[in-house]
Order: structure tokens, then C-alpha cells, then sequence
């Protein structure tokens, strides 16, 4: 028994040196254009999805279904989302396919993208706590830092109808008028 | 002249501070403001768009706020157009509505 608790600390000790010699070698990529083993992947997806579910829990959501949202936030999503998060009609972007991780295409529908089990709710609540926190790492920044929570509702509940937009309609609700928009 | 460059200092670094508070307000993207393309809309009035559908319900108000922006530019122009021919003394005795009709398109 005693041997048995010996070659495990043991082993818990190499496996341990044996992490800190690939952290110090320099072996690891982290170039962006080089995506991660399917481990590490999936330690950090896991990590941050389940960090996010966490987090964002607690949110009340408030009811987003009104044009006054939608015209608060499409503005502000075509100034600072669409660049990675792409709009109707686009496919990619200098962003979309240079960021690591690839950042979600916010046009597909709900079934099409990862959280397609996810009630609409949930969703708006993970939406709003990463717009609001960002994440580490992975190029999303924290625009809670200069945005107020009413203007980040308003972005979550365009999200919310950004699928069904068709290129004229994404055009007319997120022109921002020469005023800059009188709606926040 | 410590009481000057202690002045300056302030006002230096207030606006400065001014600057990066208002950094990410609205009125910032102004500048690129883009007029919406609001003739598509009688299309999609036509098409299976409900009324009471909140993103039919922000294009409506959307492109009547836009129409009505161009109304009243339309105005200012007339009022502009105006002013600038008393200013420059062309006065004619006749026709002064056309003038405006014509800033007006």
C-alpha cells in the first residue's frame, strides 16, 4: 500500500516537472495561426465554457423584444462586433480568419452555431456577461469597462434578431444618424 | 508665470481627461454616420414582414427619423440658400421660391 501511495506522489511529481519543462522549453506554439492540441483545446473550451455558464447565471434579462433596443443596438454592434463577429451577407473578415480562437459567427442562426441547445434566455444571459467581461486570450475585449449595462442589453437583444436580418434590413437598423443616434 | 504653466496644466490635462471619458459615446461615430437605405422598405412591406414585429416596427421609425432628418436639411438648405442671396444683395423681383425649390433637390 505504502509502495502504491510512493509511485503515485512520485508520478504526480514528474508529470508535474515534465509541465513546467514544456512551459519553460518554449516548445509550445502559441502562434495564432497554429491551433492547439485537441487536450489543450479542450481544457480551455471547457474552461471557459463552463466559466461563462457560471457567471452569467444569476443575470435577470430584461425584456428585449422592442424596436427601441434593436435600434440602440445595431449601431453599436456594426461599429464595434461586426468586424469578427461578421453581418448578413459576409462570410469572413480579416478578423474572422486571423483571430485564434475563430470568433463566432453571430449571423448564423441558433442551430447552426454552438449553443443550439441553449434556451433563448440562457443565451442572452452568456451574451451580455461576454460583452460586458470579455475573455481572457481570446481577443473578445471586456466593453463593460466603457459601456454601460443598457447599452449592452441593447446589443444583446440585436444579436438576438441578428439571424433573421436580411442585408437590407441589417443596413437600415444599424445606420447610425449624423446625430449618433439618439436611441441610448 | 508658475501660476500660467500650473493653468495650463490643468486645462491641458482636463481636456485630455474630456476626451477619454467621451471616447465611446455615440456622438463619436458621428462622423461616419451613414444614412439609412430605406428603399427597399415598401418590399418588405409587401413580403411576409408582420407590422407588430419589433425589427419591422425599428425600420419604420428608423426611416421616418431619416425622412424626417432630410425635411428639415431641406429646410435649412431653403433657409441658407435665402439668407446667402440677401447677404450677397441678388435680389430679384420674382422667383425667389424657385431658388429655394432648387436647394431643395
Amino acid at each position: 500500500m505504502l509502495n502504491i501511495i510512493r509511485g503515485m506522489i512520485l508520478a504526480g511529481v514528474i508529470l508535474l516537472l515534465a509541465g513546467f519543462g514544456v512551459i519553460y522549453s518554449g516548445v509550445y506554439s502559441v502562434a495564432a495561426d497554429t491551433p492547439h492540441n485537441p487536450l489543450t483545446y479542450w481544457l480551455l473550451e471547457t474552461l471557459r465554457e463552463r466559466s461563462i455558464d457560471r457567471a452569467s447565471r444569476p443575470l435577470d434579462v430584461p425584456d428585449l423584444n422592442s424596436a427601441d433596443w434593436l435600434l440602440a443596438g445595431g449601431p453599436d454592434y456594426n461599429e464595434m462586433c461586426a468586424g469578427c463577429h461578421l453581418r448578413p451577407g459576409k462570410t469572413y473578415s480579416d478578423m474572422s480568419l486571423g483571430l485564434y480562437p475563430v470568433p463566432p459567427n453571430l449571423t448564423a442562426g441558433l442551430d447552426e452555431h454552438e449553443h443550439a441547445d441553449d434556451d433563448k434566455q440562457s443565451l442572452a444571459r452568456r451574451q451580455f456577461w461576454i460583452i460586458k467581461h470579455g475573455i481572457k486570450a481570446s481577443g473578445m475585449p471586456a466593453w463593460g469597462k466603457t459601456h454601460d449595462d443598457q447599452r449592452i442589453w441593447a446589443m444583446v437583444a440585436f444579436l438576438q434578431r441578428l439571424p433573421e436580418l436580411t442585408e437590407e434590413q441589417y443596413q437600415i437598423l444599424t445606420a447610425r444618424d449624423k446625430a449618433g443616434s439618439g436611441h441610448h | 508665470m508658475k501660476t500660467i504653466s500650473t493653468a495650463v496644466w490643468v486645462l491641458v490635462s482636463g481636456i485630455a481627461f474630456s476626451a477619454l471619458a467621451n471616447a465611446h459615446d455615440p456622438s463619436e461615430h458621428a462622423a461616419k454616420g451613414e444614412s439609412p437605405d430605406c428603399s427597399a422598405m415598401p418590399d418588405m412591406h409587401q413580403a411576409s414582414m408582420n407590422a407588430s414585429d419589433p425589427v419591422m416596427q425599428a425600420m419604420m421609425k428608423k426611416c421616418a427619423e431619416a425622412m424626417h432628418g432630410n425635411a428639415k436639411d431641406q429646410k435649412q438648405d431653403q433657409k441658407h440658400g435665402s439668407a446667402h442671396k440677401d447677404d450677397s444683395g441678388h435680389h430679384q423681383t420674382s422667383g425667389g421660391h424657385d431658388d429655394g425649390d432648387q436647394h431643395g433637390h
